[in-house]
């Protein structure tokens, strides 16, 4: 029986506990490796708002299939509820700014300045400047560690990628090739937590956990 | 002996004998705070943040939904019964006061010992 008292803790473990499983890793890897895989492919189906809806419903889903039957289901209060609703907001806003940049870096005139340096120093830049953070903030609000980790590694993979990568390649293309590597690194890792997380906690007989 | 030392001090300080014996003893007190810090939890879940066993939970669950400290709601998640408990305000506001007049009863006992060691003094276990 655990004897510790601190509330603090015990509100911190009953939460980080639900991202032992592995699956906010390989679900938020899949999406990196698909949109790598989509960018880089000659398929012209808009899988974007596809990926941002079903994304969080697979998720959900697989927390459903796999985690609560494992470790139960708990609601937590409202501070810590308006901290995941911060992280959606923030993914959401950026996915959005994301799109509108794209858009008119591609287009418009006023950034044209900015095309040069995006197009030399892009994949450093958008890379670290907004795919790295993204990871770092979700690691922050969600107190995953492993996503400051990811954040981490994604910046030298970055850079990499803007030496490997044929400077003759749009912005896009470069950048897949750095994302397919960094998301397929993200599964690999999932699927280890997630592996490790049903030994640590297998299912019980109902009978074990009463009706 | 506690009350002694308690009554010397001051008489706002609560008495040993005032603390809720319901929510002191350890068990039922992990259980307690553990939903104290979130809004509902099912039976799985505490058993796993507890480390009870399914006997031990239950019985401790009684006692509390007896005292009207908890709610306990059964219900069926598809085919599977499935045990929600969450407190109650009642519940709530019987642990803040056990917090309180623990915390109380600790500050003011002094904290070193006749061996000058100075052992548990509070920040760390009681951290509230």
């Amino acid at each position: 029986m655990s004897d510790s008292f601190d509330l603090d803790s015990i509100e911190r473990r009953a939460y980080l506990i639900y991202n032992e499983d592995g699956l906010l890793d390989l679900i938020t890897g899949f999406m990196m490796a698909f949109i790598g895989y989509y960018v880089l492919s000659t398929v012209d189906i808009p899988f974007a708002p596809f990926l941002a809806i079903f994304g969080p419903a697979v998720w959900a889903s697989l927390k459903k299939a796999v985690t609560e039957p494992r470790i139960g289901q708990v609601k937590f209060g409202p501070g810590r509820r308006s901290r995941q609703q911060k992280v959606i907001m923030a993914f959401a806003v950026t996915v959005n700014v994301l799109l509108v940049l794209s858009f008119f870096v591609d287009t418009g005139p006023v950034f044209g300045p900015w095309r040069t340096t995006l197009s030399t120093y892009g994949v450093i830049l958008v890379g670290s400047g907004v795919v790295s953070l993204i990871l770092f903030t979700i690691g922050h609000f969600n107190e995953v560690s492993r996503f400051k980790q990811y954040a981490a590694i994604s910046v030298p993979m970055f850079v990499v990628g803007h030496f490997l990568t044929d400077p003759g390649l749009d912005l896009f293309q470069r950048l897949a090739y750095a994302l397919i590597p960094l998301g397929l690194l993200m599964m690999a890792y999932g699927l280890v937590t997630l592996w490790r997380f049903v030994r640590k906690y297998p299912k019980l007989e109902d009978v074990e956990i009463g009706g | 002996m506690w009350r002694s030392v308690v009554d010397s001090r001051s008489d706002d300080l609560p008495s040993v004998g005032d603390i809720d014996k319901l929510i002191h003893e350890p068990a039922r007190l992990l259980l307690i705070a553990n939903l104290y810090v979130v809004e509902s939890a099912d039976f799985l879940f505490l058993m796993r943040q507890t480390g009870m066993t399914f006997g031990n939970l239950s019985s401790h669950m009684s006692k509390l939904e007896a005292a009207g400290y908890i709610d306990v709601e059964k219900e069926f998640v598809g085919k599977k019964p499935n045990t929600k408990l969450n407190l109650t305000e009642n519940g709530r506001r019987a642990f803040e006061v056990y917090r309180k007049s623990m915390q109380q009863l600790f500050t003011d006992v002094p904290s070193g010992s006749p061996t000058g060691s100075s052992g548990e003094d509070g920040n760390g276990f009681w951290s509230w």
